[in-house]
Parts: structure tokens; sequence; C-alpha cells
């Protein structure tokens, strides 16, 4: 079997994220479904992976260390990619534990009597889904200039952040009797917004990678 | 810079947890404060507040790296290296809290000097509650505790308490009056901020465990909750 060098080793470190990522994404997607569909027998599918995600979260922890340990960098940008690499871990498992936040609200609201007509969650869960997408690519790719377009268009999602909140607060007061159950979908949009600022942390540390410069530019939950 | 002794060594790694208990201390009076300007509406100190933060992401950043290098030159083996993973670890759990916090100086910011719609008394509570669990969380990590961290866990039901009584009280202002909306809105945030702060301790909590024995556990209860349903 031919030796590892230590490229290939950082490479599959990259691969592994990807893989993370993928992981993580499903989680995200099935406990977006679960709410949708109201179907909370599909949150079940959401603590599955969130086991998995734990273990493959410490595994990449663990062989990213090692690498620094065994075969430690000469130059600053080398150990700056590999302490890129634990952060982006990290920050891709706490995605993970949100959507995991999100499936147990699920299994309340489904709990409960159902409301009338659709919460428009897809356009916003979608969006995040994208540019998710584009933060990890850009993370792997090292590509400074996606990762700043990211951060740098908040718009758009802040504006359907503030259009759903606008159309659950309306249905609260249009259906007193079932406000509580809508309510829960003001925690769901916490949840989201968290997500999103840990893509846009991802995003901040392939500036740093690129860089050598701290990140400035912080997504705040409150900022919508 | 080369390997060092093993007393030299074990030197560095105190000095690396002693650097989080300082980040800690840091992140514990910015949860207070920021909570004490909410209430009292003290804009100027919740603009020091959210300044703050820039210094804990700078001190995040300097332990990590301090620690990365330590990593790269002493080449430690299992334990030690798992010490020194959780410095790293912690080191991001505490910064992130202090974004809750640079969240709710936002909030007192966006407020302004608007009549506050009620009594606040449980928001300084969970923000009480909340500084103590971490101060706590972090001894378990210097001294290595694994039973005290475990306690400290049972502590984030004070939390939730709290949290789940103050989200009904905010929804009944917001359904009684629309004018109450979106301070109401506000409020909630800073009541999930903090939620969400505790919640990042018990993730320490969870470190403390993985650093005495190198097992991966779960404190987070909602899986008792999923196995009930």
């Amino acid at each position: 079997m031919a030796i590892e060098t230590r490229d290939q080793k950082v490479q599959n470190l990259k691969d592994e994220i990807l893989v993370l990522a993928s992981m993580v994404e499903q989680m995200v997607r099935y406990s977006i479904d679960a709410l949708i569909n109201r179907r909370p027998e599909d949150s079940e599918k959401v603590y599955t992976y969130d086991q998995e995600i734990n273990q493959k979260h410490a595994q990449i922890e663990g062989q990213c260390l090692s690498l620094i340990a065994t075969e430690p960098p000469i130059l600053a940008a080398d150990l700056r990619l590999l302490a890129s690499i634990l952060e982006v871990n990290t920050e891709i498992e706490r995605i993970g534990d949100a959507a995991k936040k999100i499936a147990k609200l699920n299994i309340t609201i489904c709990n409960q009597p159902p409301i009338d007509g659709q919460i428009r969650i897809s356009s916003i869960s979608d969006q995040i889904l994208e540019n998710y997408f584009q933060a990890i690519g850009a993370f792997i790719a090292e590509d400074i200039e996606t990762a700043k377009k990211i951060t740098s268009e908040n718009n758009e999602i802040e504006e359907k952040f503030e259009l759903y909140k606008g159309d659950i607060i309306e249905r609260m007061k249009d259906q007193t009797p079932t406000a509580n159950n809508i309510a829960e979908y003001l925690r769901i949009t916490h949840y989201l917004i968290e997500i999103y600022s840990h893509i846009i942390n991802i995003c901040n540390r392939t500036f740093y990678l690129t860089t050598g410069k701290l990140p400035i530019n912080k997504y705040l939950l409150q900022q919508i | 810079m080369t390997r060092e002794p093993r007393e030299a060594f074990e030197k560095m790694i105190t000095s690396h947890m002693e650097e989080i208990q300082a980040l800690s201390a840091m992140v514990e009076e910015s949860i207070i404060k920021s909570v004490k300007t909410l209430v009292d509406q003290d804009l100027e100190t919740a603009k020091t507040v959210y300044d703050l933060d820039q210094v804990i992401n700078e001190k995040r950043y300097e332990i990590e790296q301090n620690t990365l290098v330590t990593v790269a030159t002493q080449q430690p083996m299992a334990s030690d290296l798992r010490k020194l993973s959780s410095v790293i670890d912690l080191a991001g759990e505490l910064e992130r809290i202090g974004d809750y916090a640079k969240g709710i100086a936002r909030i007192t910011m966006r407020i302004g000097k608007q009549p506050l719609l009620k009594n606040l008394d449980k928001i300084p509570e969970m923000a009480e509650i909340t500084a103590v669990m971490l101060k706590r969380a972090v001894q378990a990590f210097i001294d290595l505790d694994e039973p005290a961290a475990m306690e400290i866990v049972d502590q984030d039901d004070q939390i939730d308490d709290r949290y789940n009584a103050l989200y009904q009280e905010l929804l009944d202002l917001m359904i009684a009056d629309r004018k109450n909306i979106d301070q109401a809105t506000f409020l909630l945030w800073v009541a999930h901020n903090l939620e969400r702060a505790a919640d990042r301790v018990t993730n320490i909590c969870e470190r403390v465990v993985f650093t005495t024995s190198g097992k991966l556990v779960e404190f987070d209860r909602s899986d008792d909750e999923l196995e009930a349903f």
C-alpha cells in the first residue's frame, strides 16, 4: 500500500468534511420535510442521523489533530487550513444540532391541532440549503470571492425571514385558538436563522483561511 | 521550537486551560451585563458589551492558535491530545456564548427607551443561572471532574422552565395587542439566546466527559423525550 503524502492526508480531511456536510444536509432536509408534511415519525430519522454525525465529527477532529501532531505544518497558512477544518467541522455539526431542535419542535407541533393553510417555510429552507452548499464548496476550494458574496448578500434572505415572521404573527392574531401552535413556528425561525449564522461562520473561516485576517462580518441572529 | 520535557509540557497545557478560564470570565460578565443593560435600558453600557465581543473573538483565535502550535511542536498522545482539542473546542463555544450576549446588547439598543412591556425578572434569572453554570462547567474542565460536569447539566431544567414560561407570557401579550408584537419579538430573541447559551454550557459538559474518558456523550434530553414519543 502506498504511503500517503501530507497533501493527500489534507485532501482526505477535506473529503471527510464533504461527507459530513452531506450527512448534515440530509438531516436538515428530513427535519424540514417532516415539518412541512406534518410527519412526526420522520423526525426520528433526524435523531438517527445525529449520532452518526457526532461520530463523524469526532473522527475528523481526531484525524486533523493527529496530522498536526505527527506532521507539523511548516507554513502558517498550513496551520490555518487545519485550524479552519477543525472549526468548519464543528460549525457543520452544530447545524445538525439545530436540525435536531427543529425535529423536536415538530413533534410538539404535530401533537397539537393543525393550523389553516401552509406556512411558507420551504422558500427559506431552500435558500438556506443553497447557501450551505455554496459555503461548503467555497471553503473546500478556498474561494474567497464566493464566501464574500454569500456574506454580503443578506438582504434576500432577510426579506424572506421578515415575510415569514409577518405571516406567522398575522395568523396568530387571526387564529387565536391555535395561536400557540402557530407560535411554535416562531421558534422554528430562530433555529433556521441559527443555521444561517453557522453558514456565515463557515464563510468567515474561508476569509480567515485565505487572508490570515480575523473576520469582522459576523452574522447576528438579531439582525432580522 | 523543540519538544519540551514532560513537566514543561504539562505547564503549557495548564496555561492553555487558564486562558480558557480567563475567556470564560469575560463571557460570563458579558452575559450578565447584556441583560442588565436591557432591564436598566442602559444604552451606553449596551454599546460597550456589543464592542467587547470583538475582544472575545480575538482572544478565542489567540487561544486556538497557541494551542495548535503546542500540538504541532509537542506531538501529544491520547489524553493530552484530547485536553488540547477540548481547549480549542471550548474556546469556540465560549465565543458563541459571547455572540448571544452581543445579540442581547443589540436588542437593548434597538428597544431603546420605549417602555418595557412587562416585568422582566425571568430574564436576569436566566442570565444568572447560565453564568453560574458556565463558571462551574469551565471549572469542571480545569479539574477534569466528570461527576461535577454531569451535575451541571441538571441545572438546564431551570433555564428551560423559565424560558417556556416567559415564551408563553410574551405570546399572550402579542395576541392581546398588536402594538406589543415588535418588542415581544425582541424579548423572545433574548429568551432564545439565553436558552441557547445554556445549551452551549451543556456542550462544554459533554466535552469534559470526552476529555476525561474519551467517550462521546449527548446530554440533550430531547433524546429522552423522543423515546417517550
